[in-house]
């Protein structure tokens, strides 16, 4: 939890997994903090992994739709033979 | 098997005895879904020129940074791509990615205050950085337009320039793929590539329309080779907010 982030107080279930987690603060590298804490922590990696995945996921899309590009596929070739002819490698 | 970010390949088909290998530096979605990837050409001896630019190695030669080129990996049989020989360690690999985010200037570029100074000369006198030249031969009928993204005193000196090639077709949303002179065309920061200086059509008569690019177009190349070549935590290194899809 970041420093001067407002928090609010929320009471809601949580799975057996964060349960199970929570129960071994070793493991999540949380020893000193306090079940909310190490709750909030979850939540926030939470947030940033699903950021990522999503991002990932879009990147992934958009790489594949670019290697599919009729342009690209006959430029690409060409350039690298072109460095190569110029001596680059 | 998609090749690695951060791994030292062989170099597969010897063409110049000063070339050792390649250290791929695109990230690895990009490496699992493209047929080419974005390597720095590892050489046996330096220049006093590419001195600034090299890393040394302690599996021997240099990462030469200023030689950025878009490879296709092997087991295409034409790949000049060998074997992964091993990854780089952490070191060195960062020492590489701040000497590449210096030479594209990236520190300039992606400062709270972007400045970068264009020199006088005409731009007919070598490649420019910033500038947008037709280079290569014609491909389907057209020849491919750059926009130049090394240094000046590299491009004058080494007889080499690194650009970035621009699409009007491929519609890329993401950082990668920014959109650059007004909107009229987009560049494809994965295929950031180096050619001989005489592979760019300098003729003045010769230049694509619009020739040049604004500061903006610049900032957002950067962006983008920063995200496709993930060069986000030598910004952080040095001192500069990196793009979010930069990180590791």
């Amino acid at each position: 939890m970041g420093r001067g982030t407002a928090v609010r107080r929320l009471s809601v279930p949580v799975s057996a997994v964060v349960e199970d987690a929570i129960r071994h603060p070793d493991e999540l590298g949380l020893e000193k903090a306090s079940e909310g804490r190490m709750v909030a922590a979850l939540a926030e990696l939470g947030v940033a992994l699903v950021r990522r995945a999503r991002r990932e996921r879009r990147q992934l899309e958009l790489y594949e739709r670019y290697e599919q590009d009729p342009e690209r596929r006959l430029t690409s070739p060409e350039l690298e033979r072109i460095a190569r002819e110029g001596g680059v490698f | 098997m998609p090749v690695v970010r951060g791994v030292r390949y062989d170099l597969a088909t010897p063409h110049d005895p000063d070339t050792l290998g390649f250290l791929v530096l695109t990230n690895d979605r990009w490496n699992a879904k493209m047929s080419q990837v974005g390597v720095v050409v590892i050489r046996a001896r330096i220049s006093a020129i590419e001195q600034p630019h090299a890393v040394p190695l302690s599996s021997g030669g240099f990462a030469v940074v200023p030689r950025l080129v878009s490879l296709t990996p092997s087991p295409d049989p034409t790949s000049a791509m060998g074997a992964p020989v091993g990854a780089l360690p952490a070191a060195e690999l960062a020492a590489g990615e701040d000497r590449l985010c210096e030479f594209l200037l990236m520190d300039q570029l992606l400062s709270a205050t972007p400045r970068v100074q264009r020199p006088a000369a005409a731009p007919s006198a070598y490649p420019m950085w910033g500038e947008v030249y037709y280079a290569g031969a014609s491909i389907g009928g057209e020849t491919k337009r750059f926009v130049v993204v090394s240094p000046n005193r590299w491009n004058a000196a080494s007889g080499l320039a690194t650009a970035v090639r621009t699409t009007s077709r491929f519609k890329g949303t993401l950082d990668e793929f920014p959109l650059i002179t007004r909107g009229a065309a987009r560049a494809c920061c994965g295929d950031i590539t180096t050619f001989q200086v005489g592979a760019f059509d300098l003729r003045r008569r010769h230049r694509p329309v619009p020739p040049t690019t604004a500061l903006a177009d610049m900032i957002s190349i950067a962006k983008g080779v920063a995200v496709t070549h993930e060069l986000g935590e030598a910004l952080e290194r040095a001192g500069l907010k990196p793009p979010p899809d930069s990180l590791p």
